[in-house]
Formats: structure tokens, sequence, C-alpha cells
């Protein structure tokens, strides 16, 4: 071992103790900073992932959309399913309308499904089965053209029961009373609700057969898209592009839309909150980082006599150095393993210290309200784990360097005269 | 020229100059000479300021002369590398300071062995010969202890050891006993003469007490920067 190093490890841990306050209180900064960072990106990591989930489960893996109302859609769904990459095809329309239960009106999302295909696609069964048992219960054999099913919210908010019948107003109503004629409604009983445990969804979305939306909007025969399901293992948005190339080929006016260009702006925000999560804790461990150099600091003019004597013993000024510098990289090594060990006992029990904080403000219901997560998720990335390992230590033996130099460019015989 | 007689450290016409607070040069050495033989005792007496330490300093090259040469065991330090002075002064000379200067979070043997780990020998042999070195200096029992544990004259006997364990040609003393009591003075003074004769190692003690310089094989002062034979 190098004596510089053996130096350093000995004002770390003098003999007969097990560390030295100074240097105890600069290993838990940079521990606790390192600690911080790993579990904050550890958790974004794991609400990333879970939302990624979330957003895949209940959407199609591409959609082809048009401009305009597709009516030669039935050869191109033909077409789609027909491709390697594609397991299930459904056609669908959708668009916003007014409906009324009773004198409580409210402007939801309504959406056409194709009775026999669209549980190919989406995971709407799922959605109805989570449901508890009740009269609200419903499958999707349930649904013909003169019933509704709703989200469970959105029942909620127009306080509709089994067997309620709703007004629907679409805006192919109004330009039809522009023209004078009479308004009337759509009705559709209430067969059910559904329930994905997404409340945007919940409590916003309707869903009817594809003919009564098609009747609803005037789409005659046509829909708005087809949504696909690809087969595991294939790449979403490289299938798009694929498709699209396909269809500009040959010349057929729609896009093919991976489910991550549709949610682009929300990834990308997702991820951008992680990194200014970041960003902000980065602050801790320089903190820390200027800690060290405070204390290795005190530490040099405090040695100043015995940095006198390494010299005096035959030692160079860059070895005298190198023996703050091996301390503060210590100090550096010892919190970043220290910091990477407590995060993951930490993270290990996260759901346990969090149901204790939400039991003290008895808020479990509403932590599980707002994200819908059966407990906090994470996912560790070994990325994450290096990056903020390399940082930590580059930030560490940066701050050791001020009071390396201070000690080397002590005057031996100025240094042994210190008093 | 015998073993016995060879000069083991030799300082030529040595200029030391300092500025004083009012801006004004200080001449501390002017010409200094004095040579060192193998094995011989020699101590250097003078008045306080009148650059007894600053001539330790600069014949161990801690502090560079601004005039004048400086030979050690027949090198002429200026004409080397600073990295090659680093290494010939650990291998050339040893130090006993008055205020001991042993590290704080060392145990006895760990400061002993701390001048041959800064040479990079650190085995069995050296860790055997500090061993044999502390039991030397009736330190046998506490090898284990931290300086701090230990009384002015025990400290200053680990120095001694520190001091001996690369078997250097010249040990340099800057006043060893002048933190410590007459008796305990006394014996450490003893220690080191008797040390220096068994490793035939030369001795240049700084010391005011006139008792302590007879005991050398030569005794000089230091005055006007220059020394004077007694």
């Amino acid at each position: 071992m190098p004596w510089s190093l053996y130096l350093a490890l000995k004002q770390l841990f003098p003999t007969g103790r097990i560390f030295s306050f100074y240097s105890g209180i600069s290993i838990v900064g940079v521990m606790l900073g390192v600690m911080v960072l790993l579990i904050v990106q550890t958790v974004m990591n794991g609400f990333g992932d879970k939302i990624r989930e979330n957003i895949v489960a209940r959407d199609a893996d591409i959609r082809i959309v048009s401009n305009n109302i597709l009516y030669d859609w039935k050869d191109l769904l033909i077409e789609l399913e027909a491709r390697d990459s594609v397991l299930a095809a459904t056609p669908y329309a959708e668009g916003v309308v007014m409906m009324k239960n009773g004198q409580v009106p409210f402007m939801p999302f309504i959406r056409g499904i194709h009775l026999d295909r669209e549980a190919k696609v989406f995971p709407v069964e799922g959605f109805l089965s989570n449901v508890p048992l009740s009269e609200l219960r419903c499958t999707l054999d349930d649904l013909d053209d003169e019933k509704i099913i709703l989200g469970v919210d959105l029942a909620a908010s127009l306080q509709a029961s089994a067997g309620s019948v709703l007004e629907i107003f679409t805006p192919l109503m109004l330009e039809k009373a522009k023209q004078d004629e009479v308004l009337l409604p759509r009705e559709l009983e209430l067969a059910g609700v559904f329930q994905s445990g997404w409340y945007e969804v919940d409590s916003n979305t309707a869903i009817v057969t594809l003919r009564v939306m098609q009747e609803l909007y005037g789409l005659g025969r046509g829909i708005h898209g087809i949504a696909l399901k690809l087969k595991d293992g294939v790449d979403a948005e490289l299938e798009s592009r694929v498709l699209q190339e396909h269809f500009d080929e040959k010349g057929v006016p729609v896009r093919a839309l991976s489910w991550l260009k549709k949610n682009e702006s929300f990834l990308f925000f997702l991820n951008m909150e992680k990194w200014v999560m970041f960003f902000i804790m980065i602050f801790i461990v320089l903190v820390a980082s200027f800690s060290i150099t405070v204390t290795l600091s005190v530490s040099v003019l405090r040695k100043t006599r015995e940095i006198g004597l390494l010299a005096a013993l035959g030692a160079r000024s860059g070895q005298v150095a190198m023996t703050f510098c091996m301390q503060s990289i210590s100090i550096g090594v010892i919190g970043v393993g220290l910091g990477i060990g407590g995060a993951l006992l930490a993270l290990h029990y996260r759901n346990a210290v969090i149901q204790a904080l939400l039991g003290l403000f008895n808020a479990q219901d509403s932590f599980y309200q707002l994200y819908g997560f059966e407990g906090i998720p994470v996912a560790y990335s070994i990325r994450d784990f290096v990056l903020v390992s390399v940082f930590t230590l580059l930030l560490t033996t940066l701050a050791g360097l001020l009071p390396a130099i201070r000690a080397a460019r002590l005057k031996p015989a100025e240094a042994l005269r210190s008093e | 020229m015998s073993e016995a007689g060879r000069s083991v450290l030799a300082a030529r016409e040595v200029v030391k100059k300092f500025s004083g607070p009012d801006g004004s040069v200080i001449e501390v050495l002017n010409g200094a000479n004095l040579s060192v033989s193998q094995g011989e005792s020699l101590s250097i007496r003078g008045e306080s300021g009148s650059g007894k330490s600053t001539f330790l300093n600069v014949i161990s090259w801690l502090d560079q002369p601004d005039g004048g040469s400086v030979v050690w065991d027949g090198t002429e330090v200026p004409r080397i590398s600073s990295r090659e002075i680093a290494r010939r002064r650990s291998e050339v000379l040893g130090f006993v300071f008055q205020s001991y200067c042993l590290m704080p979070e060392l145990d006895v043997l760990e400061n002993v062995l701390m001048a041959a780990r800064v040479l990079g020998r650190i085995g069995r042999p050296e860790k055997e010969r500090a061993e044999n070195l502390l039991c030397q200096v009736g330190l046998q029992d506490r090898l284990k202890q931290l300086p701090g544990k230990l009384s002015g004259g025990e400290r200053q006997r680990v120095a001694i050891a520190r001091a001996l364990i690369n078997r250097p040609s010249v040990l340099l003393a800057d006043e060893p006993t002048g933190n410590l009591d007459e008796k305990t003075a006394d014996t450490v003074m003893e220690l080191l003469l008797h040390l220096c004769r068994d490793e035939t190692a030369a001795l240049v003690l700084v010391t005011h007490n006139p008792l302590f310089a007879k005991r050398a094989d030569r005794q000089v002062t230091l005055s006007g920067g220059r020394f004077n034979d007694q």
C-alpha cells in the first residue's frame, strides 16, 4: 500500500478509534447525498415505468388515424391484420358529446367500439371486471345499440344507476338545430360501468357500439381510426415507421402513431422531471463535498507541523498532496458505498416506511386514489447507480484538491516551526 | 581517508538571508562552514536567534540556502533533482525535534515505521528493526500505545527510534531535551549519544545546555552567521 494511502486511512480511522469525528461527519454527508439521489432516481424510474405500463395497458400499440373520415377501412383492416407483426386490429370512432341524466349534464369523451374486436386490442374486459360486484357490473355482451357503458366516476357524477336512460346530444344535432330542425337527443340506457384505475379515464369516458357512434357523429359507415395490438417483442415505434413508409408508398392518406409518439410530450416531461430532481438533489452532494474541503483545510492547518515532518522524512510535496487527496477519495468511496447500502435498505422497506408515515396523517386512501398504485413503485437502474457513484466520487475528489494543494505548497522549514 | 574520518555532512560557505518586517535583509548565515565525520558527535551552541535551527534546516535542504553548498555523504545536494533530494534525505538524515513531532493517529511502532514507509521500505526486517530500536530506548512494552498516552521523555525516545530506523549517516537533533525536565533530559541525551555510537551515525546536536554540549566529540558556536570552533 502506498504510504500516502496508508496515512490517509490512518487519519480517517486512527489507531484505537473507529473513525475520527470530522471524517465521520464528512462520510455521513456524502452517504446522505448518495442515498437521497439514488432513492429519488429509483422511485422516479418506478413511477415512470408504472405510468408507461398503464399507458400501454389502456392504449393501443399503434393507431392508424386520418384527418378525414375513413370510409374504405375494411380492406385496410384486413391488410393490417395480415401483417406478421400485428396481433389484432379494431376500428373505432370517438369524440365529445353532451350527456344528461335528468337534470345533471356532462360533456364526456365517447368511444364507439367494435364489439367483436375491441377486447383483442384493449383490456376493456379487465376494466369491466375491476368493478366490484353490484348491479352496475356488466360484460361487453350487455352492450348493444340501445345501451351505454360509463366510467365509474362519470356514472357517479351523472348520478346514474343501472337502467338510467341518458340523453345524448352531439355536434351533428347542433348543425340540425341551426337549420330549425327539431332537436331530439339520442336516448341510451346505462348497461354498466368500467374501472380502469385512471381517474381521468374513469371520470370522463363513455363506451357505445361503433354503430351508435357512427349514427351520433353522422359517419355513415365510416370510422375515425384503427387501433392495433402488436405481437410480443415488436417495437411499436419502429413498426409505426415501417407502416408509415408503407402507407406513403401506396398513397394512403393515413398516419401511423405509436403509443410513444402519441404520448411523446407526457413521456418527455416525465423524463425531464426525473433529471430536474437529479439536478436539485446534486446540491446535497455539493454541500457534502464542500464540507470535505472545509474539514481537510482545517486538517492541513492542524497538521502543519506533521506536514513539515513528512518532508523531513523524505516525502515530496506531490506525495504530501496525495495524502490529502487520498483522504477525500476515501471519504468519497466509503460515503458512496454506505449511501448505496442505505439507499437499497430504504428502498427495500419503502412501503413499510410510507405506510407508517401515511398512518400518522391518516392519508392512505388519498395516496392510493391520487396515484392508483398499491405502493411506491421502484425501478433499479444500474446506469443511475453508476452515474451517481461516479459523479459523487468526482466531486469528493475535487473537494480534496484545494487542501491538498495548500499542503503541498507549505514550506517544510516553516511548517516545522509552526505552533 | 579512513572510514571513521569520512565526511558525511558538509556545509560550504552557506549563506541564508531573511527579510525583516521593515524590509531590511537579515543575514542569519554568512558563509558558514562545517563538516561532520562518520560517527562523530558535534554540538552547536549559540544565542537564541543566532541561526542554529536555520542551519539545520539549510543543511537538510528543508530550506534552501541563498549561497554556498551542502554535501550529504559525498553527494552535492544542489546538483541532484528534487525527487533525488527527498530520497537521499530520508536515507542520509534522521531528525529529532524539540517538540517530538509524532503523529497522534499512529501508535508507537507505526510512528517509528512511518519513516521506513516513506522510503518505500516496509517489511518484516523493518518491523524487527523498529521493535529492536524501541527495545533499546526502553519502550518494548509500549509498542501499541498512542503518543498521547506517553510522557515527554517517552515521546522523545520514540522520535529517536524513528530517526534511526533508516540507518542514517547523520542524525540532526534540534534541542532534543528542550521540553524535558533535567533528569529525563539527561537520560534522553545519554540514549541519543549511545545509540548514535552504536549505529556509527554522526550526531549534530543543537543545544543551549553547556553540559550536554560538552558530551559531544566536538563543540562549535554559531555567532554572526559563522561557526567558531571551541
